[in-house]
């Protein structure tokens, strides 16, 4: 796919939007003084940014998906700012040709069929129970708590300083079906292996 | 005819070659310029297409770094560059423009821009360099810089040396097969030259070119022979012209001379017969001169022998006889005055002429009184000029001015106030003399007859006389070199005019009017 823009202010709007949850993470690598305005982005924001992106690097089984234009959907587990932001970033965008809806759930709902689904921390009695509760569903499942990937997650989020990172475990993703792109896995802060 | 060999003639081949050499190097050098033009076209295309898509496999690459901010990952992806050959800096901007990631080439030393230039390829210092957008689901995550080297300085010197090699190559090869090939065009040419410099130094015309073709040489060739030929055939009419030429000369030079040796022989014949004609005019004159001296003896006794009959019978004679005496004393006195005129015309011709001081008015003078003393009775008025010195011979010049003198009292002797004057005129240097009368004169028309011996133009018993008097004054004056003429009108008197020098200026100094009588008598 190559798409030329002439310039970054032709990247419309959709791209602005995009920007201000990317903006903190840039900012670190950006010299001091830099034209990217240091925009303080919130954490939940990077992490919404983050889960619309890994769309990109999985791939989800044919059988997931009703035809080549159904929705992704996201289910968002006791992190309702997350939810949020990526209800503001899927508004207009697509993830590999398909529009994304969210849905919020809480800790103790039954999980919906859903293409990707998020557990926020709150929720980390409540999480093997979740992850248990998905079988072998092609779901992705994403976390943001300590030692998630050992009962089952198949990314955890981690925070490093001012710097939101991720840890994979491609195995958990494949047993339900999932292939994770190894470019993703490049930039995962640590790739487990042989995980349950 | 074979031609003369042929002498180097370095211009023509010189330009031959000149020609063909420039024209190879410019064929090569034109041939060889497109192909570097296009070739240079051509890498420079293909290298911009190779780093451009090194850019874009760079930013799929670095786009999961961009989306998850991983600037670690980046850094490492463009580290791979350096097993690139040829990229000298590369780097990652973000979606903001700021620099993610950064390479420079070991030893480049370059600076990277500080924000992102627009999409597309360009040359800066003589690198090629390529911004390229980073795109994933339509939106932009960054941009992509690369810097590479674009080496055309040196792949261009490593074309021109093979263009060198070339060109040489060319050359070389192009003088080898001119210096052959010429010799079809420039050899009958040469050919040409030295036959017609050996027709011009030598005026050999008989030499001829062998055509070397049906080309425009061998045309040019057929040309020059049909001039040699042209030439040969006027050469030989001239030399034939020039021999009839000479012949003609010599044969009107030597009829010259023959006509120059007809003229000196005619000179001769005319000496010769003149001097035949002096010599029998001399005898004839001593003849003449002897005859009338011998006649004088019996003439004086025949006159004197009548004289003495009539004298001692005066009354014995019968009257018949004695008027026969009286006739025959007559007629022999006549005779005398004849015989005496001859001699004396004789003895002008005979006698040497010596010049000396002579007054003429005194030899007059003494004429008029000789006649005076002859006829006492008669009365003329005679007017004799002062002064008429002259260098003549006195004894001829009296004979002159006797007769002159002499005829002007005869012919005055019926006028009725007669008058004779003897004068001198001055005509330029020279003078001339004059005896006039009023007498009885004479018609000009017979003025060409007065100076010859016998000649008369009165009757003798109006005017007594020989006839030989002018004949005698005309050879006096002849004899000194002078001319006589007369002017006269009938019954008005004449004019003699003479002169005593020879003629300096020839006959325009004559008097000029009246009759002239020259050279009368030889």
């Amino acid at each position: 796919v190559k798409t030329r823009r002439r310039s970054l202010a032709a990247g419309a709007s959709g791209a602005l939007r995009a920007l201000a949850g990317l903006a903190v993470a840039l900012a670190a690598a950006a010299p001091p003084g830099a034209a990217a305005a240091p925009v303080q982005a919130p954490e939940e924001a990077i992490k919404a940014a983050y889960v619309f992106n890994f769309g990109s690097y999985v791939d989800w089984p044919a059988s997931a998906f009703a035809t080549p234009e159904s929705e992704l959907v996201v289910a968002v587990v006791a992190a309702e700012e997350v939810a949020v932001e990526l209800e503001t970033a899927a508004a207009g965008r697509t993830v590999a040709g398909r529009p994304v809806r969210v849905l919020r759930l809480r800790e103790d709902d039954e999980v919906p069929a859903a293409h990707v689904l998020f557990v926020g921390r709150a929720a980390a009695r409540a999480l093997p129970g979740l992850l248990e509760s998905l079988g072998d569903r092609p779901t992705l499942a994403v976390t943001e708590t300590e030692g998630a990937l050992g009962s089952g997650s198949a990314i955890n989020f981690v925070v490093e300083g001012d710097r939101v990172r991720f840890d994979i475990a491609p195995a958990a993703a494949e047993r339900r079906g999932l292939k994770v792109s190894a470019r993703l896995l490049s930039v995962a802060r640590r790739v487990v292996e042989g995980a349950t | 005819v074979t031609p003369r060999a042929a002498r180097p003639a370095r211009s023509l081949k010189g330009q031959l070659l000149f020609v063909v050499l420039v024209t190879t190097l410019v064929a090569v050098l034109v041939a060889l310029g497109a192909m570097v033009a296009y070739d240079v076209r051509l890498y420079q295309k293909s290298w911009e297409a190779d780093i451009r898509t090194q850019a874009e496999l760079l930013g799929r690459t670095t786009a999961p770094a961009l989306q998850f901010d991983d600037p670690q990952v980046a850094r490492e992806n463009l580290g791979l560059l350096r097993y690139r050959p040829g990229i000298r800096a590369a780097a990652i901007y973000d979606q903001g423009g700021a620099r993610f990631a950064e390479f420079v080439a070991p030893g480049a030393g370059l600076a990277l821009p500080a924000l992102p230039g627009a999409d597309g390829s360009s040359f800066e210092g003589g690198d090629l360099v390529v911004f390229q957008r980073i795109v994933a689901d339509d939106r932009i995550l960054g941009t992509v810089y690369l810097r590479a080297a674009y080496d055309l300085v040196p792949r261009l010197a490593s074309y021109l040396g093979i263009a060198l090699v070339a060109a040489g190559l060319a050359m070389a090869i192009a003088y080898l097969l001119s210096a052959r090939l010429q010799r079809i065009v420039s050899q009958p040419i040469l050919t040409i030259g030295a036959v017609a410099r050996g027709a011009a130094e030598d005026g050999d015309y008989s030499l001829r070119v062998d055509k070397p073709g049906d080309d425009e040489i061998g045309r040019l060739a057929e040309s020059f022979n049909a001039l040699m030929a042209e030439t040969q055939r006027r050469t030989r009419d001239l030399e034939t012209t020039i021999a009839e030429l000479g012949v003609e000369i010599r044969e009107r030079t030597a009829a010259e001379l023959e006509v120059s040796r007809l003229n000196a022989e005619l000179e001769q014949r005319v000496q010769d017969r003149t001097e035949q004609y002096r010599v029998a005019n001399r005898e004839l004159e001593a003849f003449c001169y002897s005859v009338s001296h011998d006649l004088r003896a019996p003439l004086r006794a025949i006159h004197g022998f009548s004289k003495v009959l009539i004298g001692d019978f005066p009354d014995g004679l019968p009257a018949s006889a004695r008027d026969a005496l009286s006739r025959i004393i007559a007629a022999a006195e006549r005779m005398g005055h004849l015989i005496e005129d001859l001699l004396r015309l004789s003895q002008v011709s005979r006698g040497e002429l010596s010049r000396q001081p002579t007054d003429l008015a005194e030899v007059a003078t003494q004429v008029v009184a000789a006649l005076r003393a002859g006829e006492p009775d008669r009365e003329v008025e005679v007017q004799i000029w002062d002064g008429m010195p002259a260098d003549a011979d006195p004894r001829l010049v009296r004979t002159a001015l006797e007769n002159l003198i002499g005829n002007a009292w005869k012919f005055t002797s019926k006028t009725a106030r007669p008058r004779i004057e003897v004068g001198c005129l001055r005509d330029g240097g020279r003078r001339v003399y004059f005896v006039r009368d009023n007498g009885a004169g004479f018609d000009m028309e017979f003025a060409d007859k007065l100076f010859g011996p016998f000649q008369r133009l009165h009757r003798a018993d109006e005017y007594p006389g020989t006839g030989i008097g002018l004949a005698t004054v005309a050879r006096v004056v002849l004899k000194h070199g002078g001319r006589i003429w007369a002017e006269a009108q009938e019954g008005r008197g004449a004019v003699f005019y003479f002169t005593l020098e020879r003629d300096d200026d020839g006959a325009a100094t004559a008097a000029g009017h009246g009759a002239r009588s020259e050279g009368v008598t030889t």
